[in-house]
């Protein structure tokens, strides 16, 4: 069971949040095509190693939240806020 | 040659006598004992029989590593198989059998199975039972479930209490032996939040086997503050992130738990954790090493120092480990005559210790064959290399294969393994996310050396807490030389050497699995069932890997170890459930005219948490009768249904209407005040995701209504694109699902009904088909909004759920002389169903607004959620299943939901199914909707629709799904 | 385990209740998430940036200020009192009790026992839980369950207020 230190609610247990996939996959402007629309819902990379995806803290302060997590080890190595980029040298 | 109670010494009360019944005979033990010692102290040998063969097994061990001595405890409903009577705590009255034999342990039919040991070697099942086929269902398999497992399950449901508790903690220390005790003592006095998990009765681990250690023990676990020692608590497993669930066995020693909960499941937040959890001693496979009275010389040990039992009067031991010799001397002490030491190596600092005792060593030696049918008489040894054997007299064999780390949490902690060639043991490396092994768990030998080890621990634990350390407590004795452990796992000789004793596993059957490829340790495991069994491989684990190694031509670290998974020891299935069991195994959510519904005889159905009332009927008749009594009175005259189930959204802020314009496929923002507009939300790949009706309630105030079961999701929908894709957006969104209760008042008498009780106007001209906004209702300050499911002239009335019932007495006083009912939800659906609205039968997860007939709705200009992949030609194909009315040709016949449509000839793949069917109310008959290839286009024709499962297949007519007041004449008077 | 006073449940009070959302860019004396404040005649818990749920009282702000959304009805609210409260609800609570740890007058939205409740807890000794009206009943269940080792006791509801 994951940990995930929230900014808002502290650290919870994992079944307080609902995942919602890769954060690096940003919804295209209005006017982008078809093949962007089509890119955003269905292509991910699926990384064996760090991953940058959102979690909705649903049970709690129901913010979305940007999370970086190994995809082996499940280590977290950083949250924070949609508008929020993790460190370069982060893990 | 069998075992006895020693005149004095061990830790057992020995004033405190209890009776207990073994295979239907009755013993007396004292309260301290578990059910193996007492049954050794009175002379048992024989205490089970192994899983396939059936071979005579005694006990092997003294702790719940045990693979032989499997018991079934208690009667009835608590029956519990596969118990070691190594960990039974003895208590009064107890109750045990034996398992695996009939029909009696000494004289067991299936023995027999042992002269075809040959057949069935590891794996025979792959190659047996073949032919000819039509005997497996009637001959094999009734046979083979007859003959397989080895306890019996309990019929009837659990009788006990099972809790869960959540509990927090600076550091959980797993074993109180001599490096637990030591790191929780200093973390403690430190000022640490201390849980130290011992799964044992007492406390004191390896100290309990020294007499001098004993007395530490005690001292160390009395000065703990109270509430840090947690006897009797296993962990079971180490989940990641400081996260571990120990189950706590709080009944299990009683007779009867009484008001207390049988056992508790605790999770466990640790900020850091030291695994200090010992090491099991290993078995050596040799010929006949499986024989009642060949056992663990550490377990010998413990049975002496801790239960005051000998074994045997006379025993010998085969080591490969100083603790070997320490076990010979310490029984020679107490009184047992040692007949040979046989010790492979040509030197050790034990052995030496051993000889200035007087005790008969032989070094170089080792065993290659047991003597007894149902109890060892002796056995033979040879020095190594040599042809000639030895006979020595022994009605106990003491083996000793060295220790093997218990590693099971710290793998799953994600612990690095190395080998270690002095140890001859896999032992666990560096400390990774706040989780390290100290003491026995990390290969070390003797009391003095795990407590300083865990003293170390503990300072490491408490430099990254932030704590000081104090002062190192006094350690268990004076230390102590040992030589290390030589590299003996297997003695190659004539007959079958176990490396896995509960499963039966010989050295040639993990030859076997090399042979045929499968020599990789997780292969071997899977194909001989190595390791499988409740003891999990910890007595033969490195035996085994031992054997691959040689077989392979490898070392054993290369072969390594399989991967060990929570549970680290079995658990009550009702532990893991807690307090959430049958009615509570979710929460429910209850209208909150629940009670009311109830005393007036409502049929409740379950949608998702929801208890719904499905029809009102006090008698219990559950046909169609009263419902479609329920749906005419509702086209006839009036109508009350309980919608308080519906998800509500509040939206407000500046850029409301924006909002809702993105997430909606149609458009809000020119919705006037005090206006409500059906919605249609997608996903976005272009599929309608769920349907509501959203009200005006002022320029930047909004309520959204979702269907029941999509109210979160479409919340998170909604919060989830507002926070990431449109974060410039102004808007705050509002759960307000409970806080309105909300009932449809639907029936051409719907408006006299109201006039009376609701403060605004409801003309035509004031209140006209979907408008919306806020109207007192008997005095309840709340909303009114002209919208209708039914078909019929609707308004659905919301009020403050506190003051639900008295607006829901007061419509049906006001509705009385129109001879006003309520309806349930069977009734909901058969008015949905004539007027052809769609709910999550047709909103499928395949469905798109256009398949529904309803794509006219999506806004042409304007970004929205599914706006571009709703376009692709696939989601707009003319052959797609689209929405139909069917009615069967013949009004007599029955449609069901699911059924498939097909050609009238029942030819041909399905074309189609149905995803709703009842009896109509305006009309005869049965009526239904469906998703037909084509639909639209193909009103009018005859197909088949065909459900094999009730085996009926009924022509039906296509048609529109909007059989009642198509011009939608009654919900506009 | 030795047996405290026993916890004293208060089952199902209605309370006053409204959500108060920040309009962006304003600026309220809302506390932030996890802590409570007494606002507006009655208490503000902190559920999230800029969002709070007030107890009692009646805040009185222009929707250009903040969306103002009455919770009178969404909401039981229970109390669970006595020296094992904390005990109690660590049957069905994941959240770190300990006094230092969730101290007086910290609130949280957490799941307990697979509700979602807004806890306070304005005394050591004292929790104030705000559960939703629908799933009341069942979380009944839960804290009674949970309190019947200590010996706890579940007060009736009060006529006419379900």
């Amino acid at each position: 069971m994951l940990r995930i230190h929230c900014p808002f609610c502290g650290l919870r247990d994992e079944v307080e949040f609902r995942y919602r996939g890769d954060a690096t996959a940003r919804r295209p402007a209005a006017e982008a095509n078809e093949e962007a629309f089509f890119a955003y819902v269905y292509a991910r990379d699926n990384p064996r190693g760090w991953h940058l995806e959102w979690w909705l803290h649903t049970h709690g302060c129901r913010q979305v939240l940007k999370v970086k997590r190994h995809t082996l080890t499940h280590e977290i190595a950083w949250v924070g806020l949609p508008a929020d980029a993790p460190p370069e040298d982060a893990p | 040659m069998s075992g006895f109670r020693l005149p004095e010494g061990g830790l057992v009360d020995r004033e405190a006598a209890l009776r207990f019944r073994f295979d239907g005979r009755d013993y007396t033990g004292f309260a301290g004992d578990t059910l193996a010692s007492a049954l050794l102290a009175n002379g048992v040998t024989l205490f089970g029989r192994s899983f396939k063969y059936h071979r005579p097994r005694g006990v092997v061990t003294a702790g719940p590593e045990e693979p032989c001595a499997l018991v079934e405890l208690r009667r009835g409903a608590r029956r519990e198989p596969n118990t070691p009577a190594t960990t039974v705590e003895l208590f009064d009255g107890l109750v045990a059998e034996s398992q695996n034999r009939w029909p009696s342990l000494r004289f067991d039919a299936l023995s027999v199975a042992g002269l075809f040991a040959p057949l069935l070697a590891a794996g025979f099942y792959y190659k047996t039972f073949k032919w000819p086929a039509a005997w497996w269902e009637k001959v094999y398999e009734p046979l083979v479930r007859r003959a397989a497992g080895l306890g019996r399950v309990a019929e009837g449901p659990d009788p006990d209490r099972y809790e869960h508790i959540h509990a927090h903690c600076d550091l959980l220390v797993v074993g109180a032996g001599p490096a637990g005790l030591t790191a929780a003592r200093m973390a403690t006095m430190a000022g640490a939040r201390v849980i130290l998990a011992e799964q044992d009765a007492l406390a004191g681990g390896g100290a309990l086997l020294d007499r001098g250690a004993q007395g530490w023990a005690q001292a160390m676990a009395a000065a703990l503050p109270h509430g840090v020692l947690r006897p009797r608590m296993t962990v079971v497993g180490a989940y990641g992130h400081g996260v571990f669930a120990a189950v706590e066995r709080v009944a299990d020693h009683l007779a009867e738990p009484g008001m207390a909960p049988r056992q508790r499941l605790h999770i466990i937040r640790a900020r850091r954790a030291i695994l200090a959890t010992g090491a099991v001693e290993r078995l050596i496979a040799f010929p006949g090493n499986d024989r009642p009275g060949v056992m663990l010389a550490g377990a010998a040990l413990a049975y002496a120092r801790r239960f005051g039992v000998a074994v045997a009067p006379q025993v010998a031991v085969f080591t490969t480990d100083d603790a070997g010799h320490h076990a010979a001397l310490a029984l020679a002490e107490a009184g047992l005559q040692v007949s040979a030491i046989l010790d492979p190596r040509s030197e050790s600092a034990g052995a030496e210790a051993a000889r200035a005792a007087g005790l008969p060593v032989r070094m170089g030696w080792e065993v290659v064959a047991t003597d007894g049918a149902q109890g060892l008489h002796g056995l033979r040894a040879r020095r190594r290399g040599a042809a000639a054997s030895d006979y020595v007299q022994a009605g106990a064999l003491l083996v000793c294969g060295g220790f093997a780390p218990e590693m099971a949490l710290a793998h799953q902690a994600g612990l690095e393994t190395r080998w270690d060639e002095a140890r001859q043991a896999f032992i666990p490396g560096a400390a990774r996310e706040g989780v390290a092994a100290a003491g026995a768990a990390r290969g070390l030998h003797g009391l003095v050396e795990a407590a300083a080890d865990g003293a170390r621990a503990a300072r490491e634990a408490l430099a990254v807490l932030g704590l000081p350390a104090g002062e190192e407590p006094p350690p268990p004795g004076p230390p102590q030389e040992v030589s290390a452990t030589f590299p003996l796992h297997e003695v190659r000789a004539r007959g079958p050497a176990f490396v896995d004793l509960q499963h039966d596993v010989t050295a040639d059957d993990l030859r076997l699995a090399v042979r045929e490829g499968y020599g990789h340790a997780e292969h071997a495991k899977r194909y001989t069932t190595h390791g499988m069994a409740t003891d999990q491989g910890r007595v033969g684990g490195t035996a085994g890997a031992a054997v691959l190694a040689a077989a392979r031509g490898i070392t054993i670290p290369e072969v390594g170890i399989p991967r060990p998974r929570p549970f680290v020891r079995p658990a009550a299935w009702g532990a893991l459930a807690g307090a959430d069991v049958g009615l509570h195994f979710k929460p429910e959510r209850l209208l909150p005219l629940h009670d009311w519904h109830q005393a007036h005889g409502a049929v409740f159905v379950r949608v998702g948490p929801w208890l719904r009332p499905l029809v009102y009927s006090p008698s219990g008749d559950t046909s169609w009768e009263p419902v479609l009594e329920e749906a005419r009175n509702v086209r006839r005259a009036v109508g009350l249904c309980d919608v308080s189930s519906l998800g509500k959204i509040d939206v407000q802020g500046p850029d409301a209407a924006t909002f809702l314009d993105r997430i909606y496929a149609n458009t809000f923002s020119t919705l006037p005040v005090g206006r409500a507009r059906y919605g249609l939300m997608l996903r976005e790949d272009g599929i309608l995701f769920d349907d509501g009706t959203t009200s005006r309630l002022a320029e930047n105030h909004f309520l959204v209504t979702t269907t029941t079961q999509k109210a979160d999701e479409v919340l998170a929908h909604m919060e989830w694109h507002l926070q990431t894709a449109w974060p410039e957006l102004d808007v705050t969104l509002t759960d307000v699902a409970d806080h309105w209760a909300q009932f449809a008042v639907a029936g051409p008498d719907a408006r006299e009904v109201l006039r009376g009780i609701v403060d605004r106007s409801l003309s035509n001209g004031a209140f006209p088909f979907m408008a919306a906004g806020e109207a007192v209702i008997a005095g309840i300050p709340g909303r009114i909004f002209r919208i209708s499911f039914s078909g019929e002239l609707a308004y659905e009335v919301a009020v403050p759920a506190q003051h639900a019932l008295a607006a829901w007495q007061a419509i049906l006083a006001a509705g009385a002389p129109h001879g006003i009912r309520p309806y349930g939800l069977d009734a909901l659906n058969v008015l949905r169903i004539e007027k052809g609205h769609v709910t999550g039968g047709e909103i499928n997860g395949q469905t798109t607004p256009g398949d529904l007939g309803l794509g006219k709705m999506l806004k042409r200009r304007g970004d929205f959620v599914g706006r571009v992949l709703g376009q692709r030609p696939g989601l707009l194909a003319a052959d797609r299943l689209q929405l139909v009315g069917i009615r069967p040709l013949d009004p007599a016949q029955r449609l069901r939901g699911g059924a498939h449509l097909r050609d009238v000839q029942g030819q041909g793949p399905s074309q189609g199914y149905v995803t709703a069917a009842c009896m109509a109310a305006e009309g005869e008959g049965w009526i239904g909707l469906a998703l037909l290839a084509g639909g639209h286009a193909r009103h009018g024709e005859t197909l088949l629709a065909d459900s094999p499962v009730h085996g009926e297949a009924v022509p039906v007519v296509i048609g529109s799904p909007h059989r009642v007041d198509p011009e939608n004449r009654r919900v506009r008077a | 385990m030795s047996v405290p006073e026993p916890p004293v449940l208060v089952a199902e009070d209605r309370v006053v209740l409204h959500q108060v959302a920040a309009r962006r860019g304003v600026a309220l004396p809302l506390p932030a998430p996890g802590a409570s404040a007494a606002l507006w005649g009655g208490i503000a818990l902190g559920l999230a940036p800029g969002v709070a749920m007030l107890v009692g009282g009646r805040p009185d702000l222009p929707p250009d200020q903040a969306a103002v959304v009455e919770q009178t009805g969404g909401f039981l609210r229970m109390r669970v009192a006595g020296l094992a409260a904390a005990e109690v609800l660590a049957r069905g609570c994941r959240l770190d009790l300990d006094e230092a740890a969730f101290t007086p007058g910290s609130v949280a939205r957490a799941l307990i026992a697979q509700v979602t409740v807004i806890l306070y807890r304005p005394t050591a000794t004292r929790f104030e839980l705000l559960v939703p009206a629908t799933l009341a009943r069942s979380f009944v269940h839960f804290l009674s369950t949970a309190a019947a080792p200590f010996g706890g006791v579940v007060l009736p509801a009060e006529r006419g207020t379900r």
